[in-house]
């Protein structure tokens, strides 16, 4: 019985935290940027060819990413009421039909994340497209991987993988030839290579933002770096967690873990950028008409 | 340290890159030793070809005012401020200008200089290649 109290609370913390908190805290940082930064006295910032209204785009965006949040999280909030009202559950349920419905709920619950995350990256494509100035500063201090993260964190990040990977192979190994489930697992290392691409192209890569002061290009570049690496990390850590849990047949706490991992990934991904990016720092002298 | 380059100036975008850091040596914005960007990054900080950065860089290590450790990376000379004050480019310009007006004083045709130190080079080339 009492799996299935957690179950509901971490499930709930998971609705609030994805659907409402931070969605609430995207959308008071976009507003205050448009409010404090209005189109007469910041050009820059709303500097695009593509759209006739950059800054009614902006809104647009901002309301569809809100309505997405409130519906999904609504949602949300009303399976668990029927659940409850049912008297559904989980550990009860054999064939990982909970963990599903978890995973499930996780990927609708990102989608406006993935929607508003397009959404800035086309935005930034067609401000590079419209901003090509004849005069380019640069910086002739280097980035390093280390500038932006301490290396423990790196190392626990290597650590975790090759964990993960022994304890994989180790547990796996019981003289039978590997499945093809063996083999999608290894989809990991793409995904760890991604990350580690992703850290690169923000270290040297260019800026997302033509305008962007060299001070606000540094914190976004370590931004990218700690968010990839805390997502290896929850990675390595998640799939550790569930080979111990098959391992020991520890089946009903897979939802749990399973949340709580999207959970840690949610805090550390958009939660780090709002920490480490605080919006009320950043340089929006640079997007004033009068700035070269 | 912040350099400015300029796409629409008629200086080649190496040269301005070359004056930029010779500059930030001379001025001791960069002083012996200092680590500088990768090729990859100054382009694309820049928004240039990684080629311009690459010739750039390549000059410079000619000159002895960066120098390249492998895979560490590229920092500033240590002879770098006295080394920039020489400019190979000036001086090369200044020897041929020398040379030109001596044949030309001589009675020496332009064209028989141009063959001339076409020949030279094709000569100094050969020799190279021999080498």
């Amino acid at each position: 019985m009492w799996i299935d109290v957690v179950f509901y609370i971490v499930l709930l913390s998971q609705v609030i935290l994805i659907s409402f908190y931070y969605p609430a805290k995207i959308v008071r940082r976009t507003t205050y940027v448009l409010e404090t930064c209005p189109p007469e006295q910041y050009p820059k910032l709303y500097e695009s060819t593509f759209y006739a209204e950059p800054e009614a785009v902006i809104r647009r965006t901002l309301t569809r990413f809100k309505l997405m949040n409130m519906a999904i999280g609504n949602l949300g909030i009303a399976l668990l009421i029927a659940m409850a009202i049912t008297y559904y559950s989980p550990h009860e349920i054999k064939q990982n039909g909970h963990i599903l419905f978890v995973l499930l709920f996780a990927i609708l619950q990102m989608v406006p994340c993935f929607y508003i995350e397009f959404a800035t990256w086309r935005w930034h494509a067609h401000v590079r497209a419209t901003v090509q100035p004849s005069k380019r500063t640069a910086d002739l201090r280097p980035r390093r991987l280390f500038d932006f993260i301490s290396p423990i964190w790196v190392g626990l990040a290597g650590g975790l993988l090759i964990t993960w990977f022994v304890l994989y192979l180790t547990i796996n190994n019981d003289g039978t030839p590997w499945q093809w489930n063996h083999y999608l697992t290894m989809i990991i290392f793409p995904i760890q290579m991604l990350f580690a691409f992703k850290i690169y192209r923000a270290i040297n890569g260019k800026k997302s933002d033509p305008h962007q002061s060299y001070q606000d290009q540094i914190r976004n570049i370590q931004t990218v770096v700690q968010v990839n690496i805390f997502a290896s990390i929850g990675m390595s850590l998640f799939l550790i967690i569930m080979e111990l849990v098959n391992l020991y047949r520890l089946d009903m706490y897979e939802p749990l873990f399973l949340s709580g991992y999207v959970q840690f990934m949610v805090i550390f991904g958009i939660g780090q950028l709002m920490r480490t990016y605080s919006i009320k720092s950043v340089d929006f002298d640079v997007y004033k008409a009068e700035t070269a | 340290m912040k350099i400015v380059i300029d796409i629409e100036n008629e200086e080649p975008l190496f040269s301005q890159l070359i004056a930029q850091i010779k500059l930030a040596v001379q001025t001791n914005a960069l002083s012996p030793g200092a680590p500088l960007p990768s090729i990859r990054q100054l382009a694309n900080d820049l928004e240039i070809n990684s080629k311009t950065v690459a010739k750039a860089y390549k000059l410079l290590e000619r000159d002895k005012i960066i120098v390249t450790k492998g895979y560490r990376g590229t920092y500033v000379h240590a002879d770098a401020k006295s080394n920039s004050a020489t400019d190979l480019n000036a001086w090369t310009h200044e020897i041929l200008a020398d040379a030109t007006g001596k044949l030309r004083a001589a009675g020496v045709t332009d064209s028989e200089i141009r063959i001339a130190f076409q020949a030279c080079m094709n000569n100094q080339n050969k020799q190279n290649i021999g080498d």
